[in-house]
């Protein structure tokens, strides 16, 4: 998959693009209590910053750990993925991928049956607000179909992660959409990657054969197409609602239409 | 050498590489069993005349037919179909073929048409398509291989040029592929400077590529090529049809 620094490159070689005035930022804590959620990041005013992944070390001697990512809105802080197990004295590392605007956080919940002995890093890149990558996402389902991204008039939207942001891995590692479920049962879900004038749950758009179907706190990772034009969307068909605790995103650059 | 790769990631010494570029994502809705040509907006897809196009990314599918099965990829050009690829698998359970892994399609024309053979019904596809104008400095070779010394390209006169490689954008880092009806094809490719003669020094692989039945490619160096520079490739083709292809840039001496 071509990176989308390189497509930003060469369809506008004189544009800074993807990320405008882009720098890493720390995101750091160390021996982080349990039964808490210890905040990483906070996006400042006039930025945008994209965690692109979380790294975890468990010092205990014995014990594995388990954490959660955390995402602060700007009111709730939501779980994003399946609890990350940490073994004894072993590191674990997951590929977030999500943009933050100003005011929101990026946390770790520890649900460890100990305090302290695990640390996190996450691997932040912080840029100008005015950059066209976002993350889109809904916290609250409804039964039926779900739109999560509909690409606007004017735009051309690739969808990407960190890797390709970055020119990095490989094609294994292509757009993605994640889906966290913290409803309190199993949720069922189908994905469609429509065109414009489609029914949201166009079965020739359909994404998986088999229904998704993600338990009770925990998360599923699925692989999209990349590009979408103007009226084109992504939407879910969710099994019954869900009001709380779920967390569905999936993250877009969004080039001008005019020159593509 | 690091200037000249940063203007040239850049964009060509700050021409853009891609020309009134569009992007477009080709579909393959509801495939069935047999050929399927790759579609946009219900329409078999081929460039319109004056423009080149070629996919940048992995080819995605979702097989609802409920079972496992296979797909090779084709590639049609005037009067002939060419297979480009070896069968792959398509998981029934929600598992995507990352096509492309090891292999970049070739950049086709107008006129020239990608074709996926399902080995099942009920299976839907999708590829990323940039789609520019001939006169962008990206373009393809494609070439049907005799018995011998096949010549793929030759820098024209007033040019400079590099091989590319499409998949990740990368310039001086090239691909090469075919594929051949038979199961095992002795290939040597050669890059050769103007004038020399061919020979193992000049061949980009001195080790002989044994099976190129699969659709098969491997990396070869790309550096800057000037007039007269060609790049060829030597099979002992006897009774087997084979082609091969590659991508790359060519450029106004600079």
């Amino acid at each position: 998959m071509i990176s989308t620094n390189a497509l930003g490159t060469l369809l506008f070689p004189n544009q800074p693009f993807p990320l405008s005035n882009n720098a890493p930022a720390a995101a750091t804590a160390y021996n982080i209590a349990n039964s808490t959620t210890t905040n990483l990041y906070t996006c400042p005013s006039g930025k945008k910053a994209m965690v692109c992944m979380l790294k975890l070390y468990n010092s205990h001697g014995s014990l594995t750990g388990s954490v959660y990512p955390v995402f602060y809105d700007g009111s709730t802080n939501r779980r994003m993925r399946t609890a990350i197990a940490v073994g004894a004295g072993a590191s674990a590392t997951i590929i977030v991928n999500f943009v933050l605007t100003a005011g929101q956080k990026f946390a770790v919940e520890n649900v460890s049956s100990f305090s302290g002995s695990i640390s996190a890093w996450a691997t932040i890149i912080e840029f100008d607000d005015g950059t066209p990558l976002s993350t889109t996402y809904l916290t609250s389902l409804s039964s039926g179909a779900n739109t999560i991204y509909t690409c606007p008039a004017g735009k051309v939207a690739f969808a990407t992660s960190m890797s390709a942001l970055l020119g990095q891995g490989s094609s294994t590692t292509p757009a993605s959409l994640s889906y966290y479920n913290g409803s309190g049962g199993t949720l069922s879900f189908s994905m469609y990657s429509n065109q414009a004038g489609d029914s949201a749950t166009e079965p020739t758009n359909r994404l998986n054969s088999t229904t998704l179907s993600p338990a009770n706190n925990s998360s599923v990772i699925g692989q999209i197409p990349s590009i979408r034009t103007p009226g084109d969307f992504f939407a879910i068909s969710n099994s019954i609602a869900a009001s709380n605790n779920v967390l569905v995103y999936i993250t877009n650059y969004e080039f001008p239409l005019g020159a593509v | 050498m690091t200037d000249a790769l940063n203007g040239l990631v850049k964009g060509l010494y700050g021409i853009p590489c891609f020309e009134a570029p569009k992007c477009l994502t080709g579909r393959i809705r509801n495939g069935t069993l047999g050929d399927n040509t790759i579609q946009v907006n219900g329409t078999n897809y081929t460039p319109p005349s004056g423009r080149r196009a070629m996919i940048f990314s992995d080819v995605l599918f979702a097989n609802l037919s409920g079972s496992a099965a296979t797909v090779f990829a084709k590639f049609t050009r005037g009067a002939n179909t060419y297979t480009i690829s070896d069968t792959q698998s398509v998981s029934s359970s929600n598992a995507m073929v990352s096509f492309s892994r090891q292999r970049v399609l070739p950049v086709m024309s107008n006129g020239d048409y990608l074709i996926f053979n399902y080995a099942t019904s009920s299976c839907n596809a999708w590829v990323s398509i940039i789609e520019f104008d001939d006169s962008c400095f990206i373009k393809g070779a494609f070439a049907e291989l005799s018995n011998g010394i096949n010549t793929l390209y030759t820098v024209p006169s007033g040019k400079q040029a590099s091989v590319f490689n499409n998949r990740d954008m990368t310039p001086f880092r090239g691909a090469m592929f075919g594929y051949n009806t038979e199961a095992a094809r002795q290939v040597i490719p050669y890059f050769q400077k103007n004038g020399s003669s061919i020979n193992c020094s000049t061949s980009i692989s001195n080790s002989v590529v044994g099976v190129w039945g699969s659709g098969a490619g491997f990396q070869m160096p790309a550096p800057l090529m000037n007039p007269g520079d060609t790049i060829k490739i030597s099979t002992n083709a006897t009774t087997a049809q084979a082609w091969a292809w590659f991508t790359y840039l060519e450029f106004p001496t600079q």
